[in-house]
């Protein structure tokens, strides 16, 4: 297989949810002396875009959804530990931790934000669900982290939100981390009430609201 | 049968399961089996009722398989609660055929309908949407009440009590939920019907603590009133939910099973969509000792349930159900516009029409997809349960030509809906009458129904 096969063997493998395939692709990728990166870029991330937009139309659902994104992920397994023996690395386009905020247990949509996060470059650290503010702080502040994601799905659990939010202005660190939050009850005018960086309509809106933010932090750095 | 606490059991001794594997290793494959093996496929676009009760047959086949093969998980104990195709046909086999509600002149049962039956669907009105102060859910309470149709209430959820935000697991969830209850009681009692039951016990509080702190029959609280345990999605219960059922089943009162598939998620499209909804109500006695249930199904993206093929999936899965099983279910939908908006009219039309000829009983449409502050009034609510009197006995072929003449009007307009007004700023809150302009909407959207054929009073 050329070069041109093998990235549109990957791209494929990714549409057709297969796993093996995809795995036998990536390493015929390292072995025919593809770039990592090249593999990563102009084969797999393809794939996955295609598999987005295709989900945000409803033509797949979340179990393809998901299945597409182990594709990737197992692909992944296989070709960072070649970008580092390369001594290069693929560029990280942010790390996220996320998670659902306390007294709420719904997982899903905050799943699936992960995912897709994932899928997109970033680093992602989910803590789960009913989580308390101090441990969305403990886990930005060890990672870094540029985003803190915070989902809620019940009207009463909203207020959760706020308190991260002010848990951040409490300790100090709050310009040092872009918080955006999202979930079925949450809306634009909650986000601005309580202070916090941006909403996500949808998974997928949240992913490029996380992009974004992450560039114009970086812009931003003297 | 098996008793609650059996369950109770299976949930600390049942397979162990890891959380995502009983996602997409169990959930997900049987329920693409099930679809396989009974064949199913979705009804082309332009049939959004259909009235095939052969698929719908199939479909309640298919649910009763994947019930039997899935069983539900318990993200405490990462343990699946697992059953017998005899423990499900038996359940299903003695399911409530009626579930009684309220006291007095208002006590009533709801009971099973079947697909085009002219019975009368049950009319629960109104909806856990977030309200700003008391004043506000008195009022809109008040109004719910008087809506003649009206067979039981939801009370809207208090978001502060004395200036205090109400936040799950913390006091103000307790003291917002028994000031709930106590404002909705006192309205009805304004309204002339102290005996309306309350059935959606309880928004304001989600947690166990909240609803033991109402359970308590010094706060107005009956147990012809209902309690809903909602499920999480999909097909999950955790001890939060079995311990607030086993405290409801204590006290004698109504269990409702609350749950319905997310679109686009775990269940798929509209087939899987479909087996799913017919999956939580045939199980709902089974897992929750429930005597009635409701079905809410959502978009995933979209977070309405107004749109094509969620009508298409919610109908499907209430005649599998209405056609096979004995047991009292209402649906309950989410529309995108908000109120004092045509659209929403529309939406709540087509939302109510495709219920009632599928076998199920309605509750009033929730206007703003159910988010926005005080973003509801009786006066929907009225068109509401007017177009169920009306859809009752109208057959499904005539009911899909009706919906699709709606959605012809609304369906480019669900991404970016119009938000509407809040309750206070179209009504009168002295007199609790709607503003000209509101009312004028009303009988536009009901002059409407009339050009589509429905024959409303």
């Amino acid at each position: 297989m050329n070069r041109e096969e093998i990235l549109e063997g990957l791209k494929q493998a990714v549409l057709a949810y297969d796993v093996e395939g995809g795995k036998g692709l990536t390493r015929q990728a390292l072995d025919s002396g593809l770039s990592p990166l090249e593999a990563i870029d102009e084969g797999l991330s393809k794939g996955i875009r295609i598999i987005g937009d295709k989900f945000q139309t409803m033509e797949i659902f979340l179990p393809e959804l998901m299945m597409a994104a182990k594709v990737f992920l197992e692909a992944m397994k296989i070709l960072e530990p070649a970008i580092l023996a390369l001594g290069e690395s693929r560029p990280k386009r942010g790390v996220a931790v996320i998670g659902t905020v306390k007294g709420d247990v719904h997982s899903i949509g905050k799943d699936l934000y992960g995912t897709l996060l994932k899928v997109s470059g970033f680093e992602v650290h989910n803590l789960g669900v009913n989580v308390h503010p101090g441990k969305f702080i403990e886990k930005a502040v060890e990672t870094g982290a540029d985003i803190v994601g915070l989902s809620a799905l019940m009207t009463t659990t909203m207020p959760g939100m706020r308190e991260v939010v002010e848990f951040f202005q409490a300790k100090g660190i709050r310009d040092k981390h872009t918080i955006l939050v999202g979930g079925g009850p949450v809306t634009e005018p909650f986000c601005k009430k309580i202070q916090a960086d941006g909403y996500g309509e949808t998974a997928q809106d949240g992913v490029e609201l996380a992009s974004e933010f992450v560039q114009r932090r970086r812009a931003a750095r003297p | 049968m098996v008793s609650f606490l059996e369950i109770c059991r299976r949930a600390a001794t049942g397979p162990i399961v890891a959380p995502d594997d009983y996602d997409m290793e169990r959930l997900v494959p049987n329920l693409q089996k099930a679809i396989a093996q009974h064949g199913l496929k979705a009804p082309p676009k332009d049939v959004v009722i259909p009235w095939d009760d052969d698929l719908a047959d199939r479909i309640f086949l298919a649910a009763k398989d994947f019930v039997v093969e899935t069983g539900v998980y318990c993200p405490d104990t990462n343990r699946v609660i697992c059953f017998t195709r005899e423990e499900l046909e038996e359940a299903i086999h003695f399911a409530p055929r009626e579930c009684w509600l309220g006291e007095g002149k208002d006590r009533a049962a709801m009971r099973p309908r079947r697909p085009e039956d002219p019975q009368i669907p049950w009319c629960h009105v109104g909806g856990g949407i977030p309200v700003s102060s008391d004043e506000i859910a008195s009022a809109v309470v008040e109004g719910y009440a008087r809506i003649p149709h009206a067979d039981s209430m939801s009370i809207p959820a208090l978001t502060q009590i004395r200036g205090l935000t109400v936040q799950a697991g913390a006091p103000s969830e307790i003291y917002a939920a028994i000031q709930s209850v106590r404002l909705g009681r006192d309205s009805m009692r304004r309204a002339g019907r102290p005996g309306l039951p309350i059935i959606n016990l309880l928004s304001t509080s989600a947690s166990p603590m909240g609803v033991l702190a109402i359970t308590n029959s010094d706060h107005g609280i009956r147990p012809s009133d209902g309690w809903l345990i909602v499920s999480l999605t999909e097909f999950k219960l955790d001890y939060n939910v079995l311990n607030k059922t086993a405290a409801v089943l204590a006290y004698g009162g109504n269990v409702g099973f609350a749950a319905g598939a997310i679109y686009g998620g775990f269940a798929g499209g509209v087939i899987g969509s479909a087996v799913v909804n017919a999956a939580y109500i045939m199980a709902a006695p089974l897992v929750v000792s429930a005597t009635y249930h409701l079905l809410y199904s959502l978009h995933i993206n979209q977070s309405n349930s107004t749109a094509r093929e969620l009508l298409t999936s919610v109908a499907l899965g209430c005649q599998a159900v209405s056609r096979n099983m004995a047991f009292p279910y209402f649906d309950l939908g989410y529309a995108a516009a908000g109120t004092c908006t045509r659209q929403l009219y529309d939406e709540t039309a087509a939302r109510i029409i495709t219920d009632v000829v599928s076998g199920a009983n309605i509750e009033t449409v929730h206007p703003a997809k159910g988010i926005l502050m005080d973003n509801y009034s009786p006066m929907e609510m009225r068109f509401a349960c007017e177009v169920a009197h009306a859809a009752a006995g109208v057959s499904r072929r005539d009911a899909n030509e009706m919906v699709k003449e709606l959605l012809a009007r609304y369906e480019p307009h669900l991404a970016k809906p119009p938000e509407g007004k809040r309750f206070q700023d179209c009504y009168n809150l002295d007199t609790l009458e709607p503003d000209p302009e509101h009312f004028d909407i009303y009988a536009e959207a009901k002059e409407h129904m009339r050009e589509l054929g429905l024959k409303l009073r």
